[in-house]
Parts: structure tokens; C-alpha cells; sequence
């Protein structure tokens, strides 16, 4: 995916999962170790052109 | 007689084999006061790790009954227990009260959200075996202006996952949250015109990944119980067992996290900063 420094977590996971028609359900954006925060921007997050973001389902049950 | 070493003896002690793991703390450990919230099938594995790990008072809230489709992942749970449509949380508490003579459990057939805030600090321990994210959101907060550490343990298939929230210092659960957890805790709810309505999601489950998960909150446990604060997962543990994937991850504090801002602030929670949450 191409993505803006100006795009905030949040709208990077709710486009990825619609491009990967994920199913309904709570996610997290990951940068190797670590869980980005959904309100912080790719800059904020100081991510940088060739980073490795990964989209991981958040489970739900008990 | 007195003094004399009986040959075999440390085969007649229960916790002679834990007794060999150094730092763990029995004394502090059959003290200790666990509050399991959840009764579901974390919660059956979580309380009987629990019991066979030497903790023995336990207080266990759950206020929905056991059905069939149960019995594929909750060791106390039985076939006539669905037919009677038996308490999750009765029924985990005589199971694990007849493990040990010992224990002390105590079922508590409320939503944890109808019970006072008090009821967190007066546990020394917090194990989240939660099914939803508005009561996570909940459990989480509480445990947070209590200043007990909360294990929440969450489930789906073969994945599974285990947080460690240690206030005063450090991320809470809500802290790895975004804008997917608030929808799909707004999805669970709708009005009637009547109330509320839950709707309970039928999600993958089976009893490895249950088994896995719960077994990582106990340790947990057993490591907060036993001071050894040091060890703790620092702060998430993810586990696919599907493709073989065990990880610690790290949930950063989030500065704007409402749990952070309201302590800050020396408010206490107030039930406003939780609607967003659909939190009851
Ligand atoms: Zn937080």
C-alpha cells in the first residue's frame, strides 16, 4: 500500500483491512516489536519510507 | 519424631515440586486474594491452573450459564450442567473446591460492571477472562485506579493473547486500543426500546489455544504474587499457533489514553468516560 506521512494509524488499519477484506473484528498496526497508537500519524510515529508495518488481528474472545 | 527426616516425605507434599522452583513464593501465593473475572472457557483453565499453582482464595464473576456448545474447551463444565443451564461461576467454584481442600472460592453471579469499584482493590490480583471489549475496558480501567496489576487474557482460534497492565507506571490495555476496538464494542450493543442487548459473537475457539493463554496469565499471576515484578512480560505476549508465531510485543503508554489523563487529573472513573466504550 502507498501511504502519507499525514495518515494517522488509524485510517492505515481500517484501509488495509478493507483492502485485504479482513473479517470484522478489532486490529492492531505493529512495527517490529512494538504496537502503534491509533491517533498518531505515520511521522509521529516516526516511521520511514521502507519500514515493514504489519496488521495483526486483535482476538476478542474468552 | 521430631527432627528426623521420614524417607519419601517430600513425596506426600503437594507443592514439593514447586517448592524447587526458587522464587516462587507459596506463602504469599496461598494468601493471596484473585479476582477471575469471566467464567467462560479462559476462566475454567485459568481457575484451575490457579488452584493446582497453591492460590487459594478466588473470587470468580460470571453471570451467564453453561450451554453445549461449552463442553469442547472447559474442564468443569459438563453435560448435565448445559441441560440445567447451571452457572458458569457456581460451577467453576465447586470444581476447583474440590481440587484442593484448601481453596476458598467464592462465585459471584453479577455482571462485573454491577459490582462496586471496591471490589478491585480488594484483591490483590486481576485475571481478565473476558469475552467482550467493553468489559475489558471496564476491568482494565478499575484495576487501574485500584493499583492492581490486571492480566487479560483474549482468545480466537489459534490465536491468543495475554496483556500485563502494572499500574501506576506503564501502558494499560486501552493503550493498544484504536478506532476497530471502540466499533466492534459498539456492534456488541444494541437498544431494544426495552434496554441493552449484548450480542455475543460465536467465535473460534478450542481448548489448546485456551490452554496456552491461560497458562501464561498464571504464571503471570504467580510472578506478581511472588514480587518478582522484574519477570513480567513487558507487556504483551501474541501467540499464533497456527503459524507458529510466539512473540512479546510492546504497547506503548498513550499520553492521551482516558486511564492516564483521569489519574493525572486525581479524578476517579466515572462511568461518562466509559460510554464511549458502551461500557454499562
Ligand atoms: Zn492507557
Amino acid at each position: 500500500m502507498e501511504l502519507e506521512n499525514e495518515n494517522t494509524v488509524d485510517e492505515i488499519i481500517e484501509s488495509s483491512a478493507t483492502f485485504w477484506k479482513k473479517d470484522m473484528g478489532a486490529y492492531v498496526l505493529r512495527k517490529g516489536k512494538k504496537v502503534l497508537r491509533g491517533g498518531s500519524s505515520l511521522v509521529d510515529a516516526g516511521i520511514r519510507a521502507d519500514d515493514v508495518l504489519e496488521l495483526i488481528p486483535d482476538p476478542e474472545g474468552g | 519424631m521430631a527432627g528426623l527426616l521420614r524417607v519419601g516425605g517430600e513425596d506426600q507434599d503437594r507443592f514439593d515440586r514447586s517448592r524447587r522452583i526458587g522464587w516462587l513464593d507459596l506463602d504469599r501465593i496461598s494468601d493471596a486474594r484473585v479476582l477471575v473475572v469471566g467464567a467462560g472457557a479462559i476462566g475454567n483453565e485459568v481457575a484451575k491452573n490457579l488452584v493446582l499453582s497453591g492460590f487459594q482464595k478466588i473470587t470468580i464473576v460470571d453471570m451467564d450459564h453453561v450451554v453445549g456448545s461449552n463442553l469442547n474447551r472447559c474442564i468443569f463444565f459438563t453435560k448435565a450442567d448445559a441441560s440445567s443451564r447451571a452457572l458458569k461461576a457456581e460451577v467453576v467454584a465447586r470444581g476447583i473446591s474440590s481440587l484442593a481442600d484448601s481453596v476458598d472460592a467464592t462465585a459471584v453471579v453479577r455482571r462485573i460492571e454491577e459490582l462496586p469499584p471496591s471490589v478491585f482493590a480488594k484483591h490483590d490480583v486481576i485475571l481478565g477472562c473476558l469475552d467482550n471489549i467493553a468489559a475489558r475496558v471496564h476491568v482494565n480501567a478499575h484495576s487501574y485506579a485500584a493499583g492492581r496489576v490486571f492480566v487479560d487474557g483474549a482468545m480466537e482460534g489459534f490465536l491468543g493473547k495475554v496483556t500485563v497492565v502494572r499500574p501506576p507506571d506503564g501502558a494499560c490495555l486501552q493503550c493498544g486500543m484504536n478506532k476497530t476496538h471502540a466499533k466492534v464494542a459498539s456492534l456488541r450493543f444494541s437498544c431494544t426500546g426495552k434496554g441493552v442487548v449484548f450480542h455475543e459473537p460465536r467465535l473460534a475457539a478450542e481448548i489448546t489455544t485456551t490452554s496456552v493463554v491461560a497458562a501464561v496469565m498464571v504464571r503471570e499471576a504467580l510472578k506478581v504474587v511472588s514480587g518478582r515484578h522484574g519477570l513480567l512480560l513487558s507487556n504483551l505476549f501474541y501467540y499464533d499457533g497456527q503459524n507458529r508465531l510466539f512473540e512479546e510485543m510492546e504497547i506503548p503508554l498513550d499520553p492521551s489514553c482516558p486511564v492516564h489523563a483521569r489519574l493525572a487529573d486525581r479524578l476517579q472513573v466515572s462511568e461518562s468516560d466509559l460510554s464511549q466504550w458502551n461500557v454499562q
